[in-house]
């Protein structure tokens, strides 16, 4: 029992163990980090499927709240789900829904009361009912290195939170043994630390690794430049306006003119207003984002400016200098 | 020469990328402009590194101007050699032409003098582009306005001359093969029984337009029936590895540029 009273920790000074604590917990975070996240230096992209499915994408991006936002797109391409006064409902002209999906038929039941959107985002039954479709999705993507299971997460972050307590829980043990008080800074960094890690076990930092989030911000650029209007009812589901609205391509889908109604359900109108036009856009852009719940819609931003790389190159070979005769390439 | 198949491939350009990546079982094979890639900032690296991932490339470049006289850019070269290692690819492509002189880029993709001058100039500069990059390199012909005066041979001698002497490939752009032929009105035959057809590798195709009396190299129309013909006779004389849309501007659906490809590849497999 010595080794626990008598040992280089127990007798280190106190500013010396600070530092030794703030070393493990900053090593503990990283590593924390790095399992969770993977190799955050690989650029190598993954193959982007020939035919993607929106549904995983939207799962990828969003989680349940995605693949369900992209369902009522479908129901209201089918008119069997209508916008009034802000809420979402069943169409009273609502046809046969004989051929829905499992996934659409949960939806469509969930409308059986018309909704609005603090339900939507915050009714947990009907989170887990969509999941429970989803789990397919879940499981896919987790296999491929996209996605961490909450298991994981709450594995790494425990691990990483049982380090850090016990290192600064026994040592604050041991000063207050010893009769010491001053350990405030000791409490405090361990509060930090817990603190960062409740912010690693969120679902917003952690559900995708960075190969996944890699993945989700090439499916973005690669699909951005898809030109579309969401069709309006009755049609078939539109591929390219579910793709548009898997990825989350918000310019796009504030362009369309068709389904304003759904769109400004799911999109509120920002309500902030600056007196200059840069910081009007960027808290517009920032709205958006936030509304997404994804950190990795801005990179569908960051992309769609990239198209502005488009160098000469790419036209001087052939086209640009057509009308002089072009330049032979 | 001993270099693998790749079938039927498309120029890469962004303007349809999302719908290149729902169609990618009709392209084979992606030709990407490598002069964009070569200080590639993180996008364009990151594009680079997506495309690699979905499709073989086949890097084209413009600007190494094999017949300057005063030699090549080694900066340039280096980094084309950079760039062509990543990418490891069958083959890669330059033009048969000059686009700096004096140390002036000239933007544009100017016509040598078909003269036993020219030929040691640009064999030499190839001989050095090969010390440089070991993957084979293949010579494209350019399309042209003006001839230059002066020749002692004809463009398909000179072509196969260069060939010969550096073990080259060619890439033989029966778009500017047809548009050269009808404005400086040769005869396409002639020029294909002195070019040694063994060596053609890859070929592009695509439509351009008339303009007062000149039929212009816009990369901008679909292919005419014409160079469709062409195809058919090149394919039937040698096995290119590679046959490319190259489309640069007026882009249709891109079904429409599906339907160009499959017709390519019917042919190609003929």
């Amino acid at each position: 029992m010595n080794i626990l009273i008598d040992n280089p920790i127990s007798h280190m000074h106190g500013s010396n163990f600070l530092v030794l604590y703030g070393i493990t917990i900053l090593i503990t975070l990283t590593g924390c980090q790095f399992f969770l996240q993977g190799n955050i230096f690989s650029s190598a992209s993954s193959e982007i499927p020939s035919q993607p499915d929106s549904y995983e994408i939207a799962y990828l991006r969003d989680g349940e709240s995605g693949v369900a936002k992209l369902i009522c797109l479908d129901l209201r391409q089918k008119a069997l789900i209508q916008v009034k006064e802000n809420r979402l409902e069943r169409s009273p002209v609502a046809g046969d829904v004989s051929s829905l999906n499992p996934l659409e038929k949960t939806v469509f039941d969930w409308l059986e009361h018309p909704r609005n959107l603090s339900n939507f985002k915050y009714d947990y039954s009907f989170k887990n009912a969509i999941a429970q479709h989803c789990q397919g999705y879940h499981q896919a993507l987790e296999t491929a290195g996209y996605s961490n299971s909450q298991a994981k997460i709450y594995l790494a972050t425990g691990i990483s939170e049982l380090i850090i307590l016990s290192l600064g829980g026994y040592k604050l043990m041991v000063a207050i043994s010893q009769g010491h008080h001053n350990v405030l800074y000791l409490i405090m960094m361990a509060i930090a630390a817990t603190c960062w890690l409740g912010y690693v076990a969120t679902p917003h930092s952690s559900r995708l690794t960075a190969t996944g989030k890699l993945y989700l911000n090439n499916l973005q650029s690669t699909f951005s430049g898809l030109e579309t209007k969401l069709k309006a009812p009755p049609t078939e589901p539109d591929e390219n306006s579910s793709l548009i609205v898997a990825i989350g391509d918000q310019v796009k889908i504030r362009a369309n003119e068709d389904y304003q109604d759904l769109i400004n359900f799911f999109l509120p109108q920002p309500t902030y207003t600056r007196s200059t036009h840069t910081s009007r856009s960027n808290k517009t852009r920032n709205d958006y984002d936030s509304f997404s719940g994804s950190d990795s819609s801005c990179s569908s931003f960051s992309c769609s400016s990239s198209s502005c790389s488009s160098s000469s190159c790419g036209s001087s070979c052939g086209g640009g200098c057509g009308g002089c005769g072009g330049c032979g390439g | 020469m001993n270099i693998q198949q790749l079938g039927i491939g498309i120029g890469y350009r962004e303007q349809f990328k999302s719908e290149l990546f729902l169609n990618k079982e009709t392209v084979d094979f992606l030709e990407i402009i490598g002069d964009r890639y070569l200080d590639a900032n993180r996008f364009l690296q990151q594009e680079l590194n997506l495309l690699a991932a979905n499709f073989p490339l086949i890097p084209h470049f413009i600007n190494l101007s094999l017949g300057s006289a005063e030699g090549l850019d080694t900066d340039y070269l280096t980094k084309i050699a950079k760039l062509v290692k990543q990418l490891d690819p069958p083959w890669w492509s330059e033009h048969l032409c000059f686009t700096k002189a004096g140390g002036v880029d000239i933007g544009h993709l100017a016509p040598l003098p078909y003269t036993q001058e020219a030929v040691d100039i640009v064999c030499r500069n190839i001989k050095q582009v090969q010390s440089y990059v070991d993957t084979p390199l293949i010579l494209e012909n350019i399309s042209y306005m003006v001839e230059i005066p002066g020749a002692e041979m004809t463009e398909a001698q000179f072509i196969g001359e260069i060939a010969e002497r550096t073990d080259c490939g060619l890439l033989l752009d029966i778009t500017n093969l047809y548009i050269n032929s009808t404005n400086h009105s040769y005869d396409i035959n002639q020029f294909l029984a002195q070019l040694p057809l063994e060596r053609v590798v890859q070929l592009h195709f695509v439509g351009g337009y008339w303009h007062d009396g000149v039929l212009i190299d816009s990369h901008s129309e679909s292919t005419p029936a014409e160079i469709w013909q062409l195809m058919q006779q090149i394919t039937a004389h040698t096995r290119v590895k590679g046959i490319v849309l190259e489309r640069d501007e007026n882009f249709p659906p891109f079904n429409e540029l599906a339907i160009e490809l499959n017709q390519a590849k019917a042919i190609l497999n003929n």
